[in-house]
């Protein structure tokens, strides 16, 4: 996987993208709902106080705080937000692109997708529409 | 006998490697919690206060909270899968459209027409270029 196109890719530009990040975000909530009800309830089930483990290790004390598991669910949904739409809208954002560079009149080499991408035969034609 | 915008599966190749990647970023946010839980447990159970019959708790919880995060995640990966394979299926309509059109637009030598999609849709941006570049290049 190409990380720049990965840490570049716009995630709430497209319509779609938004749907998918809210789709993760909903995703990433519930996990972390059950994540977080099981760590609190096993520490009441044990007797473990929370202020005392945070006494002793600052680094549990940073785990177990409200941001930290805010950060952890925000965090989680919008990597696997970013990958899912890049996979999905990242050729239409390329071909988008690579047009707009043309019409500003670089001279670009020719636009190229993977046949895997399905849009290999659009961006044969594009390429056609601008030579 | 059902059309291709009936069918939900129109490019088997495209809108499965969609699917598996929805099913992916369930695997992602389930690494992220249970990567989580496990860690939080595994410092609870290192600290010096916490007995031998604490730690065994915590390790049956963390174990516990494991597998269940595992279920919760396969669920929820076949669901966004089936939810992907839908998704792009209304994606593809439109770039299939679009080819044909262009196409179209490329062999005829005559008057352009307009190619219309829905100002929300992902493909309006392209649309609106495309448009205008055959305007220019036939006048």
């Amino acid at each position: 996987m190409n990380i720049s196109r990965f840490l570049a890719h716009p995630l709430l530009r497209f319509q779609r993208g938004r749907l998918v990040f809210y789709c993760f975000l909903g995703v990433a909530f519930i996990m972390g709902l059950i994540t977080w009800w099981y760590i609190q309830s096993t520490l009441k089930f044990a007797g473990i106080s929370p202020i005392a483990v945070g006494a002793e290790s600052s680094l549990l004390k940073v785990l177990l705080s409200g941001y930290f598991k805010f950060g952890i669910i925000l965090g989680s949904a919008l990597l696997a937000a970013t990958y899912t739409s890049q996979r999905f809208l990242g050729p239409l954002y390329r071909i988008m692109v690579w047009i707009k560079t043309k019409e500003l009149g670089f001279e670009i080499a020719d636009l190229k997708l993977r046949d895997r991408d399905m849009l290999s035969y659009l961006s044969r034609l594009i390429n056609q529409l601008y030579s | 006998m059902t059309t291709p915008r009936q069918r939900i599966v129109v490019h088997p190749e495209f809108q499965r490697s969609i699917g598996f990647a929805f099913a992916a970023g369930v695997f992602i946010v389930f690494v992220i919690a249970a990567m989580y839980g496990i860690v939080t447990f595994y410092l609870l159970s290192r600290t010096s206060f916490v007995t031998d019959q604490q730690i065994a708790i915590l390790k049956s919880q963390a174990s516990l909270l494991f597998w269940v995060l595992l279920t919760t995640g396969v669920i929820f990966a076949l669901i966004l899968g089936w939810f992907g394979l839908v998704l792009s299926h209304r994606y593809v309509g439109p770039i299939k459209r679009l080819e044909i059109w262009l196409e179209t637009q490329l062999l005829a030598k005559s008057t352009p027409s307009e190619f219309k999609v829905r100002p929300k849709d992902d493909l309006a941006d392209i649309v609106q270029l495309l448009n205008r570049r055959l305007m220019k290049r036939n006048k």
